[in-house]
Protein backbone atom coordinates (compact mmCIF):
# COMPACT_ATOMS: atom_id res chain seq x y z
CA UNK A 1 0.00 0.00 0.00
CA UNK A 2 1.29 3.46 -0.90
CA UNK A 3 -0.12 6.48 0.92
CA UNK A 4 0.47 10.16 0.19
CA UNK A 5 0.62 12.38 3.27
CA UNK A 6 -0.08 15.92 2.10
CA UNK A 7 1.13 18.68 4.38
CA UNK A 8 -1.23 21.63 4.21
CA UNK A 9 -0.80 23.25 7.59
CA UNK A 10 1.38 26.20 6.57
CA UNK A 11 0.44 29.70 7.61
CA UNK A 12 1.46 31.43 4.39
CA UNK A 13 3.19 34.21 6.27
CA UNK A 14 5.47 34.92 3.32
CA UNK A 15 2.62 35.41 0.82
CA UNK A 16 2.16 39.15 1.31
CA UNK A 17 -1.23 40.78 1.63
CA UNK A 18 -3.57 37.80 1.84
CA UNK A 19 -5.59 36.35 4.65
CA UNK A 20 -5.30 32.78 3.35
CA UNK A 21 -2.35 30.42 3.65
CA UNK A 22 -0.77 29.79 0.24
CA UNK A 23 -2.05 26.23 -0.12
CA UNK A 24 -5.65 27.47 -0.07
CA UNK A 25 -5.24 30.28 -2.62
CA UNK A 26 -7.38 29.74 -5.73
CA UNK A 27 -5.52 28.97 -8.95
CA UNK A 28 -7.68 28.48 -12.06
CA UNK A 29 -10.80 28.07 -9.97
CA UNK A 30 -9.64 25.67 -7.29
CA UNK A 31 -7.42 25.82 -4.21
CA UNK A 32 -3.73 25.26 -4.92
CA UNK A 33 -3.64 22.15 -2.67
CA UNK A 34 -6.44 20.53 -4.72
CA UNK A 35 -4.23 20.69 -7.85
CA UNK A 36 -1.48 18.98 -5.82
CA UNK A 37 -3.76 16.24 -4.51
CA UNK A 38 -5.14 15.63 -8.02
CA UNK A 39 -1.63 14.63 -9.11
CA UNK A 40 -1.68 11.85 -6.49
CA UNK A 41 -5.30 10.94 -7.30
CA UNK A 42 -4.19 10.35 -10.90
CA UNK A 43 -1.40 7.96 -9.98
CA UNK A 44 -2.54 4.33 -10.10
CA UNK A 45 0.01 3.26 -7.49
CA UNK A 46 -1.26 5.66 -4.82
CA UNK A 47 -3.90 3.87 -2.75
CA UNK A 48 -4.88 6.60 -0.31
CA UNK A 49 -4.24 10.23 0.60
CA UNK A 50 -4.08 11.68 4.11
CA UNK A 51 -4.13 15.45 4.62
CA UNK A 52 -2.59 17.21 7.60
CA UNK A 53 -3.96 20.74 7.64
CA UNK A 54 -4.79 23.76 9.77
CA UNK A 55 -7.53 22.83 12.24
CA UNK A 56 -9.68 25.78 11.21
CA UNK A 57 -9.58 24.66 7.56
CA UNK A 58 -10.52 21.00 8.09
CA UNK A 59 -14.19 21.64 7.25
CA UNK A 60 -13.24 23.55 4.08
CA UNK A 61 -10.83 20.82 3.00
CA UNK A 62 -13.56 18.21 3.53
CA UNK A 63 -15.90 20.22 1.27
CA UNK A 64 -13.22 20.57 -1.41
CA UNK A 65 -12.56 16.83 -1.36
CA UNK A 66 -16.23 16.26 -2.16
CA UNK A 67 -16.53 19.16 -4.60
CA UNK A 68 -13.49 18.07 -6.63
CA UNK A 69 -14.15 14.33 -6.23
CA UNK A 70 -10.88 13.56 -4.43
CA UNK A 71 -11.91 10.00 -3.75
CA UNK A 72 -8.53 8.76 -2.46
CA UNK A 73 -8.54 11.17 0.49
CA UNK A 74 -9.31 8.92 3.44
CA UNK A 75 -8.42 11.06 6.44
CA UNK A 76 -8.00 14.75 7.21
CA UNK A 77 -6.22 15.56 10.46
CA UNK A 78 -5.17 18.70 12.28
CA UNK A 79 -1.54 19.67 11.79
CA UNK A 80 0.51 21.36 14.46
CA UNK A 81 2.64 24.34 15.30
CA UNK A 82 5.66 22.91 13.44
CA UNK A 83 6.25 20.84 10.35
CA UNK A 84 7.46 17.95 12.48
CA UNK A 85 4.24 17.89 14.54
CA UNK A 86 2.09 18.13 11.39
CA UNK A 87 3.96 15.18 9.86
CA UNK A 88 3.71 13.16 13.06
CA UNK A 89 -0.04 13.79 13.36
CA UNK A 90 -0.41 12.77 9.72
CA UNK A 91 1.65 9.62 10.26
CA UNK A 92 -0.57 8.63 13.17
CA UNK A 93 -3.52 8.81 10.77
CA UNK A 94 -1.63 6.89 8.09
CA UNK A 95 -0.91 4.19 10.69
CA UNK A 96 -4.64 3.46 10.96
CA UNK A 97 -4.70 2.62 7.22
CA UNK A 98 -1.38 0.87 6.66
CA UNK A 99 1.28 -1.40 8.11
CA UNK A 100 4.98 -0.83 8.85
CA UNK A 101 6.17 -2.10 5.45
CA UNK A 102 3.79 0.16 3.50
CA UNK A 103 5.12 3.30 1.84
CA UNK A 104 4.26 6.85 2.84
CA UNK A 105 5.11 9.78 0.56
CA UNK A 106 5.27 13.04 2.51
CA UNK A 107 4.62 15.97 0.19
CA UNK A 108 4.15 19.73 0.51
CA UNK A 109 0.70 20.82 -0.66
CA UNK A 110 2.34 23.93 -2.11
CA UNK A 111 4.28 21.92 -4.73
CA UNK A 112 1.48 21.47 -7.30
CA UNK A 113 3.72 20.74 -10.30
CA UNK A 114 4.86 17.35 -9.04
CA UNK A 115 5.17 14.92 -11.93
CA UNK A 116 3.93 11.34 -12.13
CA UNK A 117 7.54 10.24 -12.67
CA UNK A 118 8.63 11.75 -9.36
CA UNK A 119 5.75 9.98 -7.59
CA UNK A 120 6.62 6.68 -9.32
CA UNK A 121 10.33 7.02 -8.53
CA UNK A 122 9.55 7.79 -4.87
CA UNK A 123 7.40 4.70 -4.51
CA UNK A 124 9.93 2.45 -6.22
CA UNK A 125 12.85 4.00 -4.31
CA UNK A 126 11.17 3.73 -0.90
CA UNK A 127 10.28 0.10 -1.60
CA UNK A 128 13.87 -0.68 -2.55
CA UNK A 129 15.77 1.35 0.06
CA UNK A 130 13.30 2.20 2.82
CA UNK A 131 13.93 5.94 2.63
CA UNK A 132 14.30 8.37 -0.30
CA UNK A 133 14.48 12.13 -0.69
CA UNK A 134 13.58 14.07 -3.83
CA UNK A 135 16.37 16.43 -4.86
CA UNK A 136 17.65 18.44 -7.80
CA UNK A 137 21.29 19.22 -8.48
CA UNK A 138 22.30 22.67 -7.29
CA UNK A 139 22.73 24.80 -10.40
CA UNK A 140 23.80 27.99 -8.63
CA UNK A 141 26.91 28.29 -6.51
CA UNK A 142 25.86 27.96 -2.87
CA UNK A 143 27.47 30.37 -0.46
CA UNK A 144 27.51 29.71 3.27
CA UNK A 145 27.49 32.58 5.72
CA UNK A 146 27.15 32.21 9.46
CA UNK A 147 26.55 35.86 10.29
CA UNK A 148 24.75 37.03 7.15
CA UNK A 149 27.53 39.51 6.44
CA UNK A 150 30.61 37.56 5.36
CA UNK A 151 31.13 34.36 3.39
CA UNK A 152 32.11 31.51 5.65
CA UNK A 153 32.48 28.87 2.93
CA UNK A 154 31.65 28.06 -0.68
CA UNK A 155 30.97 24.31 -0.73
CA UNK A 156 31.79 22.22 -3.79
CA UNK A 157 28.68 22.57 -5.98
CA UNK A 158 29.02 19.11 -7.50
CA UNK A 159 28.21 17.63 -4.10
CA UNK A 160 25.23 19.88 -3.42
CA UNK A 161 21.57 19.26 -4.11
CA UNK A 162 18.41 21.17 -3.33
CA UNK A 163 15.83 19.26 -1.34
CA UNK A 164 12.26 18.98 -2.55
CA UNK A 165 9.38 16.71 -1.64
CA UNK A 166 8.10 14.01 -1.59
CA UNK A 167 10.27 12.42 1.04
CA UNK A 168 9.21 8.80 1.11
CA UNK A 169 9.70 6.05 3.64
CA UNK A 170 8.54 2.72 4.88
CA UNK A 171 5.93 3.71 7.43
CA UNK A 172 7.49 1.80 10.31
CA UNK A 173 10.86 3.49 9.77
CA UNK A 174 9.61 7.09 9.68
CA UNK A 175 7.27 6.50 12.62
CA UNK A 176 10.17 5.14 14.66
CA UNK A 177 12.29 8.17 13.71
CA UNK A 178 9.59 10.58 14.87
CA UNK A 179 8.97 8.70 18.09
CA UNK A 180 12.68 8.66 18.90
CA UNK A 181 12.78 12.43 18.28
CA UNK A 182 9.79 12.94 20.59
CA UNK A 183 11.52 10.82 23.25
CA UNK A 184 14.70 12.85 22.87
CA UNK A 185 16.73 9.94 21.50
CA UNK A 186 17.48 11.93 18.31
CA UNK A 187 17.40 15.73 18.06
CA UNK A 188 14.26 17.51 16.83
CA UNK A 189 14.80 18.76 13.27
CA UNK A 190 12.76 20.46 10.57
CA UNK A 191 13.19 17.75 7.99
CA UNK A 192 12.09 14.11 7.96
CA UNK A 193 15.20 12.99 6.10
CA UNK A 194 17.36 14.44 8.88
CA UNK A 195 15.49 12.31 11.42
CA UNK A 196 16.41 9.19 9.47
CA UNK A 197 20.05 10.30 9.15
CA UNK A 198 20.10 10.92 12.91
CA UNK A 199 19.15 7.26 13.33
CA UNK A 200 22.21 6.31 11.29
CA UNK A 201 20.19 5.07 8.31
CA UNK A 202 20.82 5.72 4.61
CA UNK A 203 18.54 7.84 2.46
CA UNK A 204 18.73 7.44 -1.29
CA UNK A 205 18.20 10.25 -3.79
CA UNK A 206 15.34 10.54 -6.27
CA UNK A 207 15.70 13.03 -9.08
CA UNK A 208 13.21 15.88 -8.78
CA UNK A 209 12.46 18.66 -11.21
CA UNK A 210 12.88 22.41 -11.22
CA UNK A 211 9.17 22.62 -11.98
CA UNK A 212 8.44 20.91 -8.66
CA UNK A 213 9.12 24.20 -6.91
CA UNK A 214 7.35 25.23 -3.73
CA UNK A 215 4.96 28.17 -3.76
CA UNK A 216 6.41 29.99 -0.79
CA UNK A 217 6.46 33.64 -1.73
CA UNK A 218 4.34 35.97 -3.82
CA UNK A 219 7.02 35.75 -6.54
CA UNK A 220 6.61 31.94 -6.66
CA UNK A 221 2.87 32.38 -7.14
CA UNK A 222 3.47 34.85 -9.96
CA UNK A 223 5.92 32.39 -11.53
CA UNK A 224 3.29 29.63 -11.45
CA UNK A 225 0.65 31.91 -12.95
CA UNK A 226 3.04 33.07 -15.67
CA UNK A 227 3.88 29.46 -16.58
CA UNK A 228 0.18 28.64 -16.80
CA UNK A 229 -0.58 31.70 -18.91
CA UNK A 230 2.08 30.77 -21.47
CA UNK A 231 0.84 27.18 -21.53
CA UNK A 232 -2.70 28.23 -22.36
CA UNK A 233 -1.72 29.60 -25.77
CA UNK A 234 -4.13 27.98 -28.22
CA UNK A 235 -3.77 26.95 -31.86
CA UNK A 236 -4.87 29.90 -33.97
CA UNK B 1 -4.56 19.45 -11.98
CA UNK B 2 -1.53 20.78 -13.74
CA UNK B 3 -0.06 19.03 -16.72
CA UNK B 4 3.04 19.30 -18.85
CA UNK B 5 2.07 19.76 -22.46
CA UNK B 6 4.53 19.79 -25.36
CA UNK B 7 4.24 22.15 -28.30
CA UNK B 8 6.13 22.61 -31.55
CA UNK B 9 6.88 26.33 -31.49
CA UNK B 10 8.93 26.62 -34.69
CA UNK B 11 10.60 24.17 -37.08
CA UNK B 12 12.48 21.46 -35.09
CA UNK B 13 11.79 23.22 -31.79
CA UNK B 14 9.60 21.50 -29.18
CA UNK B 15 8.97 23.24 -25.87
CA UNK B 16 7.42 22.30 -22.54
CA UNK B 17 4.45 24.26 -21.26
CA UNK B 18 2.36 24.00 -18.11
CA UNK B 19 -1.36 23.62 -18.65
CA UNK B 20 -4.40 23.18 -16.44
CA UNK B 21 -6.42 20.04 -17.11
CA UNK B 22 -9.99 21.22 -17.42
CA UNK B 23 -11.68 18.63 -15.18
CA UNK B 24 -15.44 19.17 -14.96
CA UNK B 25 -18.67 17.19 -14.72
CA UNK B 26 -18.98 16.79 -18.51
CA UNK B 27 -15.44 15.63 -19.24
CA UNK B 28 -13.69 12.28 -18.94
CA UNK B 29 -10.20 12.50 -17.44
CA UNK B 30 -7.80 10.26 -19.36
CA UNK B 31 -4.16 9.44 -18.70
CA UNK B 32 -2.40 9.26 -22.04
CA UNK B 33 -0.43 6.02 -22.26
CA UNK B 34 1.11 5.46 -25.71
CA UNK B 35 1.48 7.75 -28.73
CA UNK B 36 2.60 7.39 -32.34
CA UNK B 37 3.91 10.12 -34.62
CA UNK B 38 2.16 10.70 -37.96
CA UNK B 39 3.68 12.13 -41.14
CA UNK B 40 1.52 15.24 -40.55
CA UNK B 41 3.27 15.71 -37.19
CA UNK B 42 6.61 15.37 -38.97
CA UNK B 43 5.60 18.08 -41.47
CA UNK B 44 4.88 20.47 -38.59
CA UNK B 45 8.06 19.39 -36.79
CA UNK B 46 10.21 20.03 -39.86
CA UNK B 47 8.23 23.12 -40.90
CA UNK B 48 7.39 21.54 -44.25
CA UNK B 49 4.17 23.39 -44.89
CA UNK B 50 3.46 26.79 -46.35
CA UNK B 51 4.96 29.44 -44.06
CA UNK B 52 1.68 31.33 -43.74
CA UNK B 53 -0.05 28.15 -42.53
CA UNK B 54 2.76 27.31 -40.12
CA UNK B 55 2.58 30.79 -38.62
CA UNK B 56 -1.09 30.18 -37.88
CA UNK B 57 -0.47 26.73 -36.39
CA UNK B 58 2.53 27.32 -34.10
CA UNK B 59 2.64 26.76 -31.20
CA UNK B 60 0.98 23.39 -31.80
CA UNK B 61 0.80 20.30 -29.62
CA UNK B 62 1.47 17.35 -31.94
CA UNK B 63 0.11 13.76 -31.95
CA UNK B 64 -3.30 12.52 -33.02
CA UNK B 65 -2.56 8.79 -32.63
CA UNK B 66 -2.85 7.87 -28.97
CA UNK B 67 -4.41 5.55 -26.44
CA UNK B 68 -4.94 6.08 -22.73
CA UNK B 69 -6.57 4.93 -19.52
CA UNK B 70 -9.68 6.47 -17.95
CA UNK B 71 -9.04 8.00 -14.54
CA UNK B 72 -12.40 9.59 -13.89
CA UNK B 73 -15.71 9.84 -15.74
CA UNK B 74 -18.43 11.96 -14.14
CA UNK B 75 -20.74 11.01 -17.06
CA UNK B 76 -20.58 7.32 -15.95
CA UNK B 77 -20.06 6.01 -19.48
CA UNK B 78 -16.59 4.67 -18.59
CA UNK B 79 -14.98 3.18 -15.49
CA UNK B 80 -11.61 4.04 -13.97
CA UNK B 81 -9.05 1.79 -15.62
CA UNK B 82 -10.90 1.41 -18.93
CA UNK B 83 -8.40 1.40 -21.79
CA UNK B 84 -9.49 3.80 -24.50
CA UNK B 85 -8.55 5.01 -27.96
CA UNK B 86 -8.46 8.79 -28.23
CA UNK B 87 -10.50 10.13 -31.17
CA UNK B 88 -8.80 13.15 -32.73
CA UNK B 89 -11.82 14.50 -34.60
CA UNK B 90 -13.98 16.80 -32.50
CA UNK B 91 -17.44 17.67 -33.83
CA UNK B 92 -19.58 20.54 -32.60
CA UNK B 93 -23.07 19.24 -33.39
CA UNK B 94 -24.62 22.63 -32.65
CA UNK B 95 -22.91 23.96 -35.76
CA UNK B 96 -24.41 21.11 -37.85
CA UNK B 97 -27.96 22.36 -37.39
CA UNK B 98 -27.84 25.13 -40.01
CA UNK B 99 -24.89 23.82 -41.98
CA UNK B 100 -25.13 23.84 -45.82
CA UNK B 101 -22.96 20.68 -46.02
CA UNK B 102 -25.76 18.13 -45.78
CA UNK B 103 -23.97 15.16 -47.40
CA UNK B 104 -21.82 14.55 -44.32
CA UNK B 105 -24.77 12.55 -43.00
CA UNK B 106 -24.28 9.90 -45.72
CA UNK B 107 -22.73 6.73 -44.33
CA UNK B 108 -19.98 6.60 -46.97
CA UNK B 109 -18.89 10.10 -46.00
CA UNK B 110 -19.56 10.81 -42.32
CA UNK B 111 -18.67 13.61 -39.98
CA UNK B 112 -14.95 13.20 -40.55
CA UNK B 113 -15.55 15.56 -43.48
CA UNK B 114 -17.30 18.18 -41.32
CA UNK B 115 -15.75 21.54 -42.22
CA UNK B 116 -16.36 22.75 -38.67
CA UNK B 117 -14.63 19.78 -37.04
CA UNK B 118 -11.48 20.38 -35.07
CA UNK B 119 -8.71 17.88 -35.65
CA UNK B 120 -6.07 17.24 -33.01
CA UNK B 121 -2.53 18.28 -33.91
CA UNK B 122 -3.82 20.34 -36.80
CA UNK B 123 -6.69 22.69 -36.02
CA UNK B 124 -6.56 22.04 -32.27
CA UNK B 125 -3.85 20.92 -29.88
CA UNK B 126 -2.92 17.25 -30.01
CA UNK B 127 -2.43 14.53 -27.43
CA UNK B 128 1.21 15.04 -26.43
CA UNK B 129 0.51 15.52 -22.74
CA UNK B 130 0.14 13.13 -19.83
CA UNK B 131 -3.48 13.97 -18.98
CA UNK B 132 -6.38 15.13 -21.09
CA UNK B 133 -10.02 15.91 -20.33
CA UNK B 134 -12.32 15.12 -23.25
CA UNK B 135 -15.96 14.50 -24.11
CA UNK B 136 -17.17 10.94 -23.66
CA UNK B 137 -17.79 10.63 -27.42
CA UNK B 138 -14.12 11.42 -28.10
CA UNK B 139 -12.89 8.15 -26.60
CA UNK B 140 -13.63 4.54 -27.52
CA UNK B 141 -13.05 1.63 -25.16
CA UNK B 142 -10.93 -1.32 -26.29
CA UNK B 143 -10.30 -4.72 -24.75
CA UNK B 144 -8.02 -4.39 -21.72
CA UNK B 145 -6.07 -7.50 -22.79
CA UNK B 146 -4.81 -5.76 -25.93
CA UNK B 147 -1.42 -4.06 -25.42
CA UNK B 148 -1.42 -0.28 -25.72
CA UNK B 149 1.43 -0.44 -28.27
CA UNK B 150 -0.89 -2.42 -30.55
CA UNK B 151 -3.99 -0.32 -29.92
CA UNK B 152 -2.06 2.86 -30.66
CA UNK B 153 -2.34 2.01 -34.38
CA UNK B 154 -6.14 2.41 -34.09
CA UNK B 155 -6.22 5.89 -35.58
CA UNK B 156 -4.42 4.66 -38.69
CA UNK B 157 -6.74 1.66 -38.88
CA UNK B 158 -9.76 3.93 -38.48
CA UNK B 159 -8.66 5.95 -41.50
CA UNK B 160 -8.42 2.67 -43.42
CA UNK B 161 -11.93 1.74 -42.28
CA UNK B 162 -13.21 5.20 -43.29
CA UNK B 163 -11.58 4.83 -46.73
CA UNK B 164 -13.19 1.46 -47.34
CA UNK B 165 -16.59 2.97 -46.45
CA UNK B 166 -16.33 4.65 -49.86
CA UNK B 167 -16.37 1.27 -51.61
CA UNK B 168 -19.42 -0.89 -52.23
CA UNK B 169 -17.92 -4.31 -51.53
CA UNK B 170 -21.00 -6.07 -52.89
CA UNK B 171 -19.66 -5.14 -56.35
CA UNK B 172 -15.95 -5.59 -55.72
CA UNK B 173 -13.83 -8.73 -55.95
CA UNK B 174 -10.40 -7.20 -56.45
CA UNK B 175 -8.66 -4.00 -55.37
CA UNK B 176 -5.44 -2.32 -56.50
CA UNK B 177 -3.56 -0.65 -53.68
CA UNK B 178 -0.88 1.89 -54.61
CA UNK B 179 1.86 2.56 -52.06
CA UNK B 180 4.20 0.54 -49.86
CA UNK B 181 4.30 2.78 -46.80
CA UNK B 182 2.52 2.49 -43.51
CA UNK B 183 -0.83 3.85 -44.71
CA UNK B 184 -0.94 1.35 -47.58
CA UNK B 185 -0.04 -1.40 -45.14
CA UNK B 186 -2.83 -0.37 -42.77
CA UNK B 187 -5.42 -0.29 -45.59
CA UNK B 188 -4.14 -3.72 -46.66
CA UNK B 189 -4.66 -5.02 -43.11
CA UNK B 190 -8.22 -3.63 -42.97
CA UNK B 191 -8.91 -5.24 -46.35
CA UNK B 192 -7.62 -8.70 -45.43
CA UNK B 193 -9.30 -8.66 -41.99
CA UNK B 194 -12.68 -7.19 -42.95
CA UNK B 195 -12.88 -8.36 -46.60
CA UNK B 196 -10.89 -11.61 -46.76
CA UNK B 197 -12.44 -12.66 -50.09
CA UNK B 198 -11.28 -9.57 -51.94
CA UNK B 199 -8.10 -10.07 -54.02
CA UNK B 200 -5.57 -7.34 -53.24
CA UNK B 201 -2.76 -6.29 -55.60
CA UNK B 202 -0.21 -3.91 -54.09
CA UNK B 203 1.84 -1.62 -56.36
CA UNK B 204 5.03 -0.33 -54.73
CA UNK B 205 8.65 0.58 -55.25
CA UNK B 206 10.47 -0.94 -52.29
CA UNK B 207 10.86 -4.74 -52.45
CA UNK B 208 11.60 -5.07 -48.73
CA UNK B 209 8.43 -3.23 -47.82
CA UNK B 210 6.36 -5.16 -50.36
CA UNK B 211 7.37 -8.44 -48.69
CA UNK B 212 5.28 -7.38 -45.67
CA UNK B 213 2.05 -7.55 -47.71
CA UNK B 214 2.12 -11.33 -47.39
CA UNK B 215 -1.54 -11.99 -48.23
CA UNK B 216 -1.53 -9.79 -51.35
CA UNK B 217 -0.04 -9.99 -54.82
CA UNK B 218 2.76 -7.45 -54.95
CA UNK B 219 4.35 -5.80 -57.97
CA UNK B 220 5.78 -2.64 -59.42
CA UNK B 221 3.76 -0.66 -61.95
CA UNK B 222 6.40 -1.23 -64.64
CA UNK B 223 6.34 -5.02 -64.17
CA UNK B 224 2.56 -5.39 -64.03
CA UNK B 225 0.86 -6.83 -67.11
CA UNK B 226 -2.30 -8.26 -65.56
CA UNK B 227 -5.96 -7.30 -65.60
CA UNK B 228 -7.21 -3.79 -64.98
CA UNK B 229 -9.25 -2.81 -61.90
CA UNK B 230 -12.54 -1.22 -61.03
CA UNK B 231 -11.42 -0.19 -57.51
CA UNK B 232 -8.03 1.44 -56.91
CA UNK B 233 -6.72 3.04 -53.71
CA UNK B 234 -3.89 5.56 -53.59
CA UNK B 235 -1.80 5.65 -50.38
CA UNK B 236 1.34 7.29 -51.75
CA UNK B 237 1.09 10.98 -50.88
CA UNK B 238 3.74 13.63 -51.42
CA UNK B 239 5.09 14.47 -54.83
CA UNK B 240 4.95 10.83 -55.96
CA UNK B 241 1.16 10.75 -55.61
CA UNK B 242 0.90 12.44 -59.01
CA UNK B 243 2.66 9.50 -60.69
CA UNK B 244 0.61 7.03 -58.68
CA UNK B 245 -2.73 8.62 -59.63
CA UNK B 246 -1.79 8.62 -63.32
CA UNK B 247 -0.74 4.96 -63.08
CA UNK B 248 -4.05 4.18 -61.38
CA UNK B 249 -5.95 5.96 -64.17
CA UNK B 250 -4.12 3.89 -66.76
CA UNK B 251 -4.97 0.65 -64.93
CA UNK B 252 -8.65 1.58 -64.43
CA UNK B 253 -11.56 -0.17 -66.05
CA UNK B 254 -14.42 1.96 -67.35
CA UNK B 255 -16.41 3.42 -64.45
CA UNK B 256 -13.74 2.57 -61.86
CA UNK B 257 -13.58 4.21 -58.44
CA UNK B 258 -10.27 5.80 -57.43
CA UNK B 259 -9.91 6.37 -53.68
CA UNK B 260 -7.30 9.03 -52.91
CA UNK B 261 -5.74 8.95 -49.44
CA UNK B 262 -2.24 10.44 -49.76
CA UNK B 263 -1.59 14.08 -48.86
CA UNK B 264 0.29 16.17 -51.41
CA UNK B 265 1.00 19.80 -50.56
CA UNK B 266 1.43 20.54 -54.28
CA UNK B 267 -1.16 20.40 -57.06
CA UNK B 268 -1.06 17.22 -59.14
CA UNK B 269 -1.09 17.12 -62.95
CA UNK B 270 -3.36 14.17 -63.74
CA UNK B 271 -4.69 12.69 -66.95
CA UNK B 272 -8.19 14.20 -67.06
CA UNK B 273 -8.72 12.99 -70.65
CA UNK B 274 -8.65 9.37 -69.47
CA UNK B 275 -10.81 10.22 -66.46
CA UNK B 276 -13.42 11.59 -68.86
CA UNK B 277 -13.08 8.80 -71.40
CA UNK B 278 -13.37 6.07 -68.75
CA UNK B 279 -15.98 7.83 -66.65
CA UNK B 280 -13.86 7.46 -63.53
CA UNK B 281 -14.88 8.62 -60.04
CA UNK B 282 -12.20 10.10 -57.79
CA UNK B 283 -13.09 10.03 -54.10
CA UNK B 284 -11.09 11.93 -51.52
CA UNK B 285 -10.63 10.32 -48.14
CA UNK B 286 -9.43 11.98 -45.01
CA UNK B 287 -9.56 11.16 -41.33
CA UNK B 288 -12.23 9.10 -39.63
CA UNK B 289 -15.21 9.39 -37.31
CA UNK B 290 -15.93 7.92 -33.88
CA UNK B 291 -17.91 5.07 -35.51
CA UNK B 292 -14.76 4.00 -37.39
CA UNK B 293 -12.91 3.78 -34.07
CA UNK B 294 -15.70 1.58 -32.70
CA UNK B 295 -15.21 -0.72 -35.71
CA UNK B 296 -11.46 -0.76 -35.06
CA UNK B 297 -11.89 -1.58 -31.35
CA UNK B 298 -13.70 -4.77 -32.46
CA UNK B 299 -11.12 -5.52 -35.16
CA UNK B 300 -8.33 -5.46 -32.54
CA UNK B 301 -9.62 -8.81 -31.27
CA UNK B 302 -8.48 -10.39 -34.56
CA UNK B 303 -5.36 -12.48 -33.87
CA UNK B 304 -3.80 -11.97 -37.31
CA UNK B 305 -4.28 -8.21 -37.14
CA UNK B 306 -2.71 -8.00 -33.69
CA UNK B 307 0.26 -10.14 -34.75
CA UNK B 308 0.90 -7.82 -37.69
CA UNK B 309 0.53 -4.65 -35.60
CA UNK B 310 2.99 -6.02 -33.02
CA UNK B 311 5.58 -6.25 -35.81
CA UNK B 312 5.08 -2.56 -36.55
CA UNK B 313 6.53 -1.45 -33.21
CA UNK B 314 10.12 -0.45 -33.96
CA UNK B 315 10.84 1.01 -30.54
CA UNK B 316 9.14 2.28 -27.39
CA UNK B 317 10.53 5.30 -25.56
CA UNK B 318 9.28 6.44 -22.17
CA UNK B 319 9.14 10.22 -21.93
CA UNK B 320 11.40 11.25 -19.07
CA UNK B 321 12.44 14.56 -20.55
CA UNK B 322 11.96 16.67 -23.64
CA UNK B 323 15.10 15.05 -25.10
CA UNK B 324 13.18 11.79 -25.48
CA UNK B 325 10.63 13.60 -27.63
CA UNK B 326 13.33 15.08 -29.85
CA UNK B 327 14.99 11.68 -30.17
CA UNK B 328 11.82 9.90 -31.27
CA UNK B 329 10.78 12.67 -33.68
CA UNK B 330 14.25 12.51 -35.23
CA UNK B 331 13.97 8.71 -35.53
CA UNK B 332 10.63 9.11 -37.30
CA UNK B 333 12.06 11.74 -39.66
CA UNK B 334 14.61 9.14 -40.75
CA UNK B 335 12.12 6.25 -40.76
CA UNK B 336 11.75 5.59 -44.47
CA UNK B 337 12.56 1.97 -45.09
CA UNK B 338 10.61 0.02 -42.51
CA UNK B 339 6.85 -0.41 -42.11
CA UNK B 340 6.56 0.54 -38.48
CA UNK B 341 6.77 3.32 -35.95
CA UNK B 342 8.86 4.47 -33.03
CA UNK B 343 6.40 4.92 -30.17
CA UNK B 344 6.33 7.31 -27.23
CA UNK B 345 5.02 6.25 -23.82
CA UNK B 346 4.33 7.89 -20.49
Amino acid sequence: MNIALILAAGTGSRMGNTDKPKQFLPIYGKPLMVHTIEAFEANDDIDAVVISTNEEYIADVRVWCKQYDLSKVKLIVAGGSSRQISVYNGLQAVKTLASDEDIVLIHDSARPLISQKIIDDNINGAKAFGAVDTVIKASDTIVQSKDGEKIFDIPNRTELYQGQTPQSFKLGLILEAHERAINGEVPNVTDDAKLIIAMGKDIHLVEGSKLNFKITTFDDLMMLKALLKIGRTEVK
Amino acid sequence: MFNIIYKITSPTVVEEFIDVVDINENKVLVKVDTMAICKADIRYYLGKRDKSILNQKYPLTPIHEAVGVVLKDPTNKFKRGDKVILVPNSINEELCKNCPHTRCTRNDLGNNYCPHALFRSSSSDGFMRQFIACSNNEIVKYDSKIPAEVAVFSELLSVGVAALRRINFNEVSSVALFGDGIMAYIVYLVLVVNHPNVKVTVFGKNENKLKEFEKATTTTYENYHGEKFDTLIECVGGTYSEDAINEMISLSLVGADLILMGVNELNSAINTRSILEKGLSLKGVTRSSTEDFVTVSKMLNNDYLRSQLEKMVISKTTINSINDIYNVFDLEVENRTIIGKNLLKY
